[in-house]
């Protein structure tokens, strides 16, 4: 025991030495790693936003009709500028499932497909007219206001919805079958909220106030529209509006560091997509 | 000693480099994970699309090849068609049925699939539209109907008598008879020699109202034309349908002189009822029969053994002529400027005979398949 020695003074620091610079090493490398998960994890983050945000905006503009020449109900864009736009959403459609009377619409609940259950007051109707069935030249849908609403009701061939209307005459005599549609008024935009700029929506038939729903994107060039008509050309006609080129440009919550040594920044990504207007088919 | 010293030795280089290891692999797999996921959601976004621009695929299929019989033959309310499934290419294909919601108005249903290599789905989107039938309206108001010169000579026939075609008597078509016409109704001059007959109820009517602005009713020439479905681009010699070999047999509507096949009610183009549209004057020669709705903007010239099933409409004169022993025969009706029905000889026959059941059927099966004007694209849930 007496003959076993320990470490000197200079072997001890040379050691704590070297220790701190292999720990230094590391704690360089785990640090770096750190960051670029992070970065990652923020630009997945961005990234699946916008491409989410995008998805759904195409989804709820698809359904568009325009018509140039045509009535203001055959128009489904009530307003628009480059960063926002009032329109009439589609949110479900079916078939009469027996004659209707001036104030009341009843639908087959099989036939039914929609991303809702119909809401009195939020939403409206469209009730398709033929008219004379040889011809399509008198072919019309008629806006109808929903004033209540029972599911709980039956048609001829199982379970229905029950629609009580405003009062319309043209509806008496339609034929069972007839295809029907409802929407409500939505406006998308630009919104600034807790300093930062999102994508917010508002039901304007249901007098709702905007909401964020996705976010946060770009200060003032977050949000961008752009309306172009048959020929590729942006026009300010609502009614020409044939496609709409929507961009998206996203931005990262926190600032991450980019690259090695990089200054720590908030990242941005966007998306650009066009829609086909599905209903403005036609010249 | 110097051994056993150096076996007993404990450092933590190891350890720390464990640790360092662990933490940075930990990083690395957060972060392959995170890109995996971010990798895998953008796949199924792709996926979802090639669903959805899929069953847009199937609608438009739907629209360019279903015929007004077969949306016809549907039950207003009743049982939809029977699924049809179009390959679009590798792993994505397209499943479309067709409802009938009253008697004009039809829905469209198209599922998009994208399929894996196997064939499990992957993403499927569903959509519809809502389609009508653009049915061509005419008014036919006799056997034949002219503005100018109608000259009526030799063996040639001329009916206002309601006809239905012999063939077509208990081979499933529904012919309900109509009130009989005027044979020939005019405003011009009417000239009937030879052996020539003229009947119908009455055989001759002089209508000095009718002219180019309402000699076929509601519907004027250019709108029927904008409807035409064959377009001829010559002269026809002889005419008959056109069946591919595949199985089943299919009817070839892109050749231009199969008329339909109203002669065979087994043929897959018996159904068949192009609108035939010509500009300029046209010949028909040969023999064989045809249906649908003729238009010529021009002058007509028929000559052979020719049968046509459904109206006739020509901006200009039309002549038919019999010769010798062939016919002409049309039924349904003639509607022209000028019209010479002459057979030159004995034996031959030119025949025109009134049929409601012919122009009925023509009319209903030239009809077009085409969206609603508004509103008929319809996202499915």
């Amino acid at each position: 025991m007496a003959s076993r020695r320990g470490f000197t003074l200079i072997e001890v620091m040379i050691s704590l030495v070297i220790m701190l610079m292999v720990m230094g090493a590391v704690y360089k490398l785990i640090l770096s790693s750190q960051r670029l998960a992070r970065e990652q994890a923020e630009r997945v983050n961005l990234q699946s936003n916008v491409r989410i945000g995008s998805l759904a905006v195409l989804a709820d503009l698809r359904e568009l009709n325009t018509a140039t020449g045509e009535s203001a109900g055959n128009n489904d864009i009530l307003a628009k500028d480059v960063s926002s736009i009032t329109y009439r959403a589609m949110r479900g459609a079916g078939y009469i499932c027996q004659a209707p009377t001036a104030t009341q619409v009843r639908i087959s609940r099989i036939s039914f497909s929609g991303y809702r259950d119909p809401l009195a007051t939020r939403d409206s109707l469209y009730v398709f007219y033929d008219g004379d069935p040889d011809t399509e030249t008198d072919d019309t849908w008629l806006p109808v206001a929903i004033t209540a609403v029972s599911t709980a009701t039956a048609c001829p061939a199982g379970a229905g919805i029950t629609l009580t209307t405003s009062n319309k005459d043209s509806l008496v005599g339609l034929a069972s079958g007839t295809p029907v549609r409802f929407f409500e008024v939505m406006e998308l935009k630009l919104h600034q909220a807790d300093g930062s700029s999102w994508l917010g929506a508002r039901s304007v038939s249901a007098g709702e106030a905007v909401q964020p729903v996705l976010g946060p994107l770009v200060n003032d060039s977050g949000f961008v529209l752009k309306y172009l008509n048959a020929a590729g050309a942006e026009t300010a006609d609502r009614t020409a509006i044939k496609s709409i080129l929507v961009t998206l440009r996203g931005i990262s919550e926190g600032a991450v560091n980019v690259g090695i040594g990089g200054a720590p920044t908030r990242v941005q990504d966007s998306l650009v997509s066009q829609i086909m207007l599905r209903n403005s088919f036609r010249p | 000693m110097r051994a056993s010293r150096l076996q007993d030795e404990r450092g933590m280089a190891l350890a720390v480099t464990l640790f360092a290891l662990v933490i940075i692999g930990t990083l690395v797999a957060g972060t392959f994970f995170s890109g995996r996921l971010e990798e895998q959601s953008g796949s199924n976004t792709i996926y979802a699309a090639q669903a959805a621009e899929a069953a847009e695929a199937g609608i438009s299929d739907g629209i360019g090849t279903t015929t007004a019989p077969s949306l016809l033959a549907l039950t207003v309310g009743g049982l939809p068609s029977n699924p049809v499934t179009v390959s679009l290419g590798s792993r994505v294909d397209a499943t479309r049925q067709i409802s009938r919601l009253t008697s004009s108005v039809f829905m469209i249903r198209s599922t998009g699939t994208r399929r894996n290599g196997p064939g499990a789905p992957l993403a499927t989107r569903t959509t519809g539209t809502l389609v009508r039938l653009v049915t061509p309206r005419l008014l036919m108001r006799g056997g034949l109907s002219a503005i100018g010169q109608i000259t009526v000579t030799g063996n040639a026939t001329v009916s206002g008598i309601d006809t239905t075609p012999p063939l077509w008597t208990g081979a499933g078509v529904e012919c309900p008879p109509e009130a009989d016409k005027a044979g020939v109704v005019y405003n011009g001059t009417l000239t009937q020699n030879g052996s020539s007959v003229i009947t119908g109820n009455p055989p001759k009517q002089s209508d000095p109202t009718m002219n180019p602005g309402n000699q076929l009713g509601g519907t004027g020439f250019s709108q029927l034309k904008n409807l035409a479905t064959l377009i001829l681009t010559s002269n026809i010699s002889g005419i008959g349908p056109a069946v591919s070999n595949s199985a089943p047999p299919t009817c070839n509507t892109l050749v231009q002189n199969n008329w339909g096949a109203p002669l065979n009610t087994a043929s897959p183009c018996f159904n068949y009822f192009p609108i035939i549209y010509h500009y300029g004057d046209l010949s028909i020669s040969g023999s064989g029969a045809g249906q649908g709705i003729l238009l010529v903007e021009g002058n007509l010239n028929v000559q052979g053994q020719v049968s046509f099933f459904g109206p006739v409409i020509a901006t200009g004169s039309v002549n038919v002529r019999g010769t010798g022993t062939d016919d002409v025969k049309f039924y349904g009706g003639i509607i022209a400027s000028d019209v010479q029905l002459d057979d030159n000889r004995l034996s031959g026959n030119a025949t025109v005979l009134y049929s409601s059941c012919a122009n009925r059927r023509a009319l209903q099966g030239s009809g077009v398949v085409t969206r609603l004007a508004q509103r008929g694209w319809v996202q499915l849930y």
